[in-house]
């Protein structure tokens, strides 16, 4: 008697345009149940989840990144085809795709269902924002659409979770469909593809081939190879014609199927409130302003708010540390885990309060749909600088992170201005470094809260501004930028989906934490010895005649005219070898060491109490707290960053430079920056 | 009379004659080809990008990008 | 004293873990957990 081995487990690919509440029902079907992380090589986010079928079975849901069509134009959208045509080692092939349509605008989606049902994958429709639709008046007889289409169709509504069973029930039936094969493309592009795949890198889709024998060899974004190869095929044949029979006779088609399918009562008064709010939002004037102010409150909001829970998780630390030194009694373990573990990352994970809030308020710019309008805003003045709309986002993904920031310039297909925008990526100030100013304006800028949120806002500006103007001046030194590729859409505005703001705000801070945890634990295990050791006969040198002690020594010279010691240089070099915040913790075991291990004195008031030991003044004023803060904004104090950056361009020089140029860039700044403070009399 | 898109004023609806380049194959899975019609909303201040209405679909495009899209004037 | 033993032992398979860490870093390039806060992607990316 045999058992019968459970079935595999199917897999379902979510694909549709972007803003059609892909995540927001991706979430829907898997919860918390998913997992993400990156596809191997690339800054492509990858997110796999399981579903729970009507049945109680489960099924695999991958989200693909948003796409308008299967003809790859981003290193995203490659990977999306290349994950439903199967080609993927890391991935396993779907048994069935669920197309979202955004139901306000059908006839833009149905693009995209038409190209992935000619895959000859068993494909779901997937009508999502159907309320929205219906409230603008927009009837769609899907009973029609889904026979034109040869399709099931279901309504959804992701936001409110209506539709879900229907839609997991024909996904249970889909999966179950024999994938049929492919439709050809018509001739004579067929034939075309045909003998120009061998000669392509990889292993492209027709769609891209087709893509580009319309484009032609001219084209950006084709593989270099591959030109003489599809001027030759293309020959007398142009774009338009080749365009015309394969994107022309799906629209017309599509607009046959939207004749039968859609009827429109007259324009919708939401679209108006779109407008009149467009129109205040991109005025010259006022559109600029507000976009200052929505950013001003955005960074009041995360000092004044955070204050409150920050104070809960201080007190809380200090709480284990009296618990450890209570339960150990005192001795090596006990001043590890106190001093070194809890001190060095408590004072990390005190800025806990503070992240989430700033991803709280970029998620709920970005779900209302203000972002879109922002990236207008800023278009033409980055454009001034020599960077093009392809580089804004690796730039504004540098404010999380340069790490994924750097590997996102890769959508830029100009070799020289991706090699400009990967010099001054790490300038755009990112959100490790946001610890260290909290810190530095907690200890130094003793004023109201506000004041300290213009002067972070003022750091963040600093960067940003630097980065452009360091775009500009390398532009001198190339030809013109090449063509541009710009086609935003800007979504209806809307309340934002707390929701789905939730999830993703629990996921960056699961991820906070989890680095809190296992790296930066890691560097202040080793700190902690390095601080204690070799022993040292006197218990108030200790710190001076440890191994840390000394390396901070060594680069004392550098930081004397900035105004710092050595102190300030252990912080800077194990900040340089792990991450930026870690600059924090590592003052934490520094003042931690120096003071009783009991001693509830919180970090800043010790700092504050610091004296320099020759002239007995405080050491940090307010000269050297900017100085300090200033060295930030421009040190290249990110041993990841520099690692990538090799990685990405291809040149240890590339990257050797880039480390240069910045270290030196921090220096002659906080330089002028110490001095012109001194001068001021803000040194004292 | 064929202008092109970048010169048409904000508020004035035109109907799309062609489109030279690249641009054409991304404006026309977007349903922006020939025959297709098309409101100009506004132009971002500073020589921004400007934004189109197709049938409620708002998107924005860059004014050197508008300068190769022909148009035409609709019938009223 | 106990304390010292296992402090010091901590330390040794903390140095270790971050050795391994450090090479797969290099060997991999970039792949700190920073890139969990994936970056963001305004509205109508193309």
């Amino acid at each position: 008697m045999t058992v019968a081995a459970p079935p595999a487990l199917r897999t379902v690919a979510l694909v549709g345009n972007p803003n059609t509440g892909k995540s927001t029902l991706f979430n829907r079907l898997s919860g918390l149940r998913q997992r993400v992380g990156n596809y191997p090589g690339v800054t492509v986010e990858r997110r796999v989840g399981r579903a729970h079928l009507a049945d109680g079975e489960e099924v695999r849901v991958i989200d693909l990144p948003g796409m308008r069509s299967l003809a790859p134009r981003s290193p995203d959208e490659r990977i999306a085809v290349d994950v439903l045509l199967g080609r993927r080692a890391d991935t396993p092939a779907p048994d069935a795709a669920v197309v979202i349509l955004n139901a306000l605008h059908l006839e833009i989606g149905l693009y995209l269902l038409l190209e992935v049902r000619e895959l000859g994958v068993p494909v779901v429709a997937c009508l999502n924002i159907s309320d929205e639709a219906e409230r603008a008046g927009i009837t769609i007889d899907r009973e029609a659409l889904s026979r034109e289409m040869g399709v099931p169709v279901v309504r959804t509504v992701a936001t409110r979770g209506e539709g879900m069973d229907e839609l997991k029930a024909e996904i249970a039936r889909a999966t179950l469909l024999p994938r049929v094969p492919p439709v050809p493309l018509p001739e004579p592009l067929h034939g075309m593809c045909d003998r120009l795949r061998g000669a392509w890198p990889g292993t492209p889709g027709d769609a891209e081939i087709a893509d580009a024998l319309i484009e032609g060899p001219e084209a950006d974004g084709i593989p270099d190879g591959v030109r003489e190869a599809l001027r030759k095929e293309r020959g007398i044949e142009t774009g338009g014609r080749l365009r015309d029979l394969v994107v022309g006779a799906r629209r017309r088609r599509i607009a046959e199927i939207c004749g039968l399918a859609i009827r429109r009562a007259p324009p919708d008064p939401r679209r108006d409130w779109t407008r009149r709010l467009d129109r205040t939002f991109t005025h010259p004037v006022a559109g600029y302003a507000i976009f200052l102010a929505v950013m001003a409150l955005v960074f009041v909001a995360m000092f004044w708010l955070a204050q409150f829970p920050m104070d809960w998780i201080k007190s809380g630390i200090a709480a284990l540390q009296r618990g450890v030194v209570a339960g150990f009694g005192p001795g090596d373990l006990s001043s590890l885990l106190s001093d070194g573990v809890l001190e060095g990352v408590g004072a990390v994970v005190v800025f806990l309060p503070q992240i989430a809030l700033l991803f709280i308020f970029l998620g709920i710019l970005e779900d209302t749909g203000y972002l879109s309008r922002a990236v207008l805003l800023l278009d033409r003045p980055m454009a001034a600088a020599g960077l093009s709309g392809r580089g804004f986002v690796p730039l504004l993904g540098s404010m999380a992170c340069a790490v994924p920031g750097v590997m996102g310039t890769r959508v830029i297909p100009d070799v020289r201005e991706r090699l400009v925008t990967i010099f001054v990526a790490p300038l755009m100030t990112c959100s490790a470094r946001l610890p260290v100013y909290s810190c530095l304006i907690g200890v130094v800028i003793l004023a109201a809260p506000w004041v300290q949120a213009l002067v972070l806002l003022g750091l963040y500006v600093l960067g940003a501004g630097s980065a452009f103007t360091l775009a500009w001046v390398l532009r001198r030194a190339r030809r013109r930028p090449a063509r541009t590729d710009f086609l935003v859409e800007l979504p209806p505005y809307r309340w934002p989906t707390w929701r789905t703001t939730g999830i993703q705000l629990w996921q960056r801070v699961r991820a906070f934490l989890r680095r809190a945890g296992t790296v930066i634990l890691g560097i202040m295990v080793l700190l902690w010895f390095l601080e204690h050791h070799p022993r040292s006969a006197d218990p108030a040198r200790q710190l001076e005649e440890s191994y840390a002690g000394r390396a901070g020594k060594i680069v004392e010279p550098a930081l004397k005219p900035l105004g710092h010691n050595w102190k300030t240089g252990i912080g800077i070099l194990t900040a340089f070898f792990s991450a930026r915040e870690v600059y924090v913790g590592t003052m934490g075991t520094v003042y931690g060491v120096e003071g009783a291990a009991d001693d509830p004195t919180e970090l800043k008031a010790r700092m504050q109490a610091e004296r320099d030991p020759a002239t007995g003044r405080p050491h940090w004023t307010l000269a050297a707290g900017l100085s300090l803060m200033i060295f930030f904004v421009y040190a290249m104090l990110c041993s990841s960053t520099v690692v990538t950056v090799f990685r990405e361009s291809g040149s240890w020089r590339w990257a050797l430079l880039q480390l240069g140029v910045m270290t030196g860039l921090a220096w002659v700044a906080a330089f002028a920056v110490y001095r012109a403070a001194s001068a001021a009399g803000w040194g004292a | 009379m064929t202008e092109t898109l970048d010169r048409t004023p904000a508020g004035a609806r035109v109907v799309i004659d062609g489109v030279d380049g690249p641009l054409g194959t991304r404006l026309a899975e977007l349903g922006l080809l020939p025959g297709a019609e098309v409101e100009v909303v506004q132009a971002i201040p500073l020589g921004g990008p400007i934004v189109l209405d197709r049938e409620g679909f708002l998107l924005a495009i860059r004014r050197d990008d508008a300068r190769s899209i022909r148009v035409r004037g609709s019938k009223p | 004293m106990i304390q010292s033993l296992l402090a010091l032992a901590l330390v040794a398979v903390t140095s270790g873990w971050l050795g391994v860490r450090a090479l797969r870093l290099l060997r991999r390039g970039g792949a700190c957990s920073g890139c969990a806060l994936a970056p963001l992607r305004p509205r109508g990316r193309n």
